[in-house]
């Protein structure tokens, strides 16, 4: 697998919190999600990775020519993220025109039309102040920013976060569109604790927990490796003691299994069905968390 | 300049960059016609003022501890040069204002009692007055980047004024003494500025709380 960025060893401690990374693979040409709750790390990492942290010990390299130095790379990077992006006091059409100045391969036409194309200058005036925008409308202007250069990996932090469910999907079809063009070579990292609206463009996934990757792998063969049980109540207990995360009620039990565990189950009168990515995430994080208090 | 410019939003270069030259220039006007008073002295007084309360619109809280530069900066190579870029270009442009209107306005506004202590002592109580209003509205720069909101900068300029009412006082009588003291705080203030940007610049780029020996 080609990497579009490859981190060893990352270190990073502030506030009581360790952002502590062995090894991850950011595969090129693939849209990958980054996903745990609030405060896993996924921020912190994305910003350590478009070059706006450098507070950190380890080794990063981007597109696969054990270049290790951000500062070379960030023309080729797209970074979006909330917060303070824009001076709030900026007009949109004034953030076109920094755009201009900071990247040479920023297209100010691209820039309207995007920003025209996701509503932003459809129902705000472009000299309308960034700070008077909606949390939605900042994010759309973020992210039309970000699709308005010659990219070569974007990097975006939580962008589904403030859109709503319509705008959520064109952004998915704005990555995949993206990723198309790039025939390959382009690839996108995006974050989200909230995976269900865009599971439809995740190719590969990062699961974080408390700091740590606690899983990573194409969401296909995450689907192979973790099924999706229903059982009868009676059943529960000797279930329980193979499941991997483990749910139950009066009406029976639900929980995901490792496919390694399955012939396990043998005798039981269980259903098996494929999970979603949001089920095999929320499970790898609430079995890391289950370990995490049991130490 | 054209960077600056683009950072500068349109009501900043109409009332800032504009009206507030133009009214120094109708003071002026006034003055020449003979209106009653030293409309001149007031005159000038607009420039620190507006420059104060108008940087509002450009940095705000810019300098104000934790407040970081905007990431759509940090994230290109060129962002951290660009915003010192507009900083100083700010500040230049300060001067050249200061030098242009304010001196334009000194001169004209007072040229009738040249003859009373002689040119050299007038170029010298004009000079001191440029470098009394140009440090004076450095320094309330300098202060107001510290806060947020527009409030700062009205209370900050209204107190910058009464102290060039003041010194308007004495600009006379120790014009060399004003010139030496605020000729050193225009050079502390420019030295402060370019100290802060750098300094928050690259705690833009470091966590509050980051532990350095990981």
């Amino acid at each position: 697998m080609d990497a579009a960025i490859e981190i060893t060893q990352l270190q990073k401690k502030f506030k009581g919190f360790e952002l502590s990374v062995q090894k991850l693979s950011v595969p090129k040409g693939f849209a990958t999600a980054l996903i745990g709750e609030n405060g896993a790390g996924k921020t912190t990492l994305l910003n350590i990775l478009a070059g706006i942290r450098l507070d950190y010990k380890g080794e990063v390299n981007y597109f696969d020519e054990k270049e290790n130095d951000v500062e070379k790379v960030k023309g080729q990077l797209g970074y979006t993220g909330s917060g303070l992006f824009f001076l709030p006091q900026w007009t949109i059409r004034q953030v076109g025109e920094v755009g201009q100045l900071l990247y040479d391969d920023f297209d100010v036409e691209r820039f309207e039309k995007y920003c025209s194309e996701l509503g932003v200058t459809a129902r705000e005036k472009k000299s309308k102040q960034v700070g008077d925008l909606s949390d939605g409308n900042r994010m759309k202007l973020v992210i039309a920013t970000a699709f308005s250069r010659d990219t070569r990996c974007l990097l975006m932090d939580e962008p589904a976060s403030p859109l709503d469910p319509l705008m959520r999907d064109d952004l998915c079809n704005l990555i995949r569109t993206y990723l198309e063009e790039g025939d390959g070579e382009k690839s996108v990292l995006f974050s989200t604790h909230n995976i269900s609206d865009m599971e439809s463009v995740t190719d590969y996934a990062i699961i974080m927990a408390e700091g740590e990757v606690v899983e990573q792998g194409f969401v296909e063969d995450l689907k192979n490796k973790y099924i999706l049980v229903k059982g009868n109540p009676q059943d529960s207990e000797q279930a329980k003691q193979i499941l991997y995360t483990f749910n139950s009620s009066s009406y029976g039990f639900e929980g995901i299994c490792l496919a390694g565990n399955l012939d396990r189950l043998a005798g039981m009168d269980v259903s098996m069905e494929i999970p979603s990515l949001h089920q095999i995430s929320v499970a790898v994080m609430k079995h890391y968390a289950t370990l995490q208090n049991t130490r | 300049m054209k960077k600056y410019m683009i950072f500068t939003p349109v009501v900043y270069r109409v009332v800032v960059m504009s009206l507030c030259p133009i009214a120094v220039f109708a003071f002026l006007a006034l003055q020449l016609w003979g209106m009653p008073g030293n409309l001149a002295m007031y005159a000038m007084a607009i420039l620190p003022l507006s420059e104060i309360i108008g940087d509002w619109l450009i940095f705000d809280g810019l300098y104000k501890r934790g407040e970081k530069i905007p990431r759509f900066l940090m994230a290109s190579t060129k962002g951290t040069t660009l915003i010192k870029q507009v900083v100083r270009v700010g500040r230049l442009r300060t001067l050249l204002y200061d030098l242009v209107f304010v001196g334009l306005a000194a001169v004209l506004g007072t040229w009738k009692f040249w003859g009373e202590r002689g040119f050299l002592y007038q170029v010298l109580v004009h000079v001191t007055m440029i470098i009394v209003l140009f440090s004076t509205a450095q320094l309330g720069v300098l202060i107001t980047r510290f806060f947020q909101g527009y409030l700062w900068n009205i209370v900050v300029a209204t107190s910058i004024q009464w102290l060039v009412s003041f010194m308007g006082y004495w600009l006379s009588e120790y014009a060399i003494w004003l010139l030496i003291v605020f000729g050193i705080v225009s050079i502390l203030s420019l030295l402060i500025h370019e100290w802060i940007i750098q300094k928050r610049i690259t705690e833009g780029f470091f966590d509050e709380g980051y532990e350095t020996g990981v």
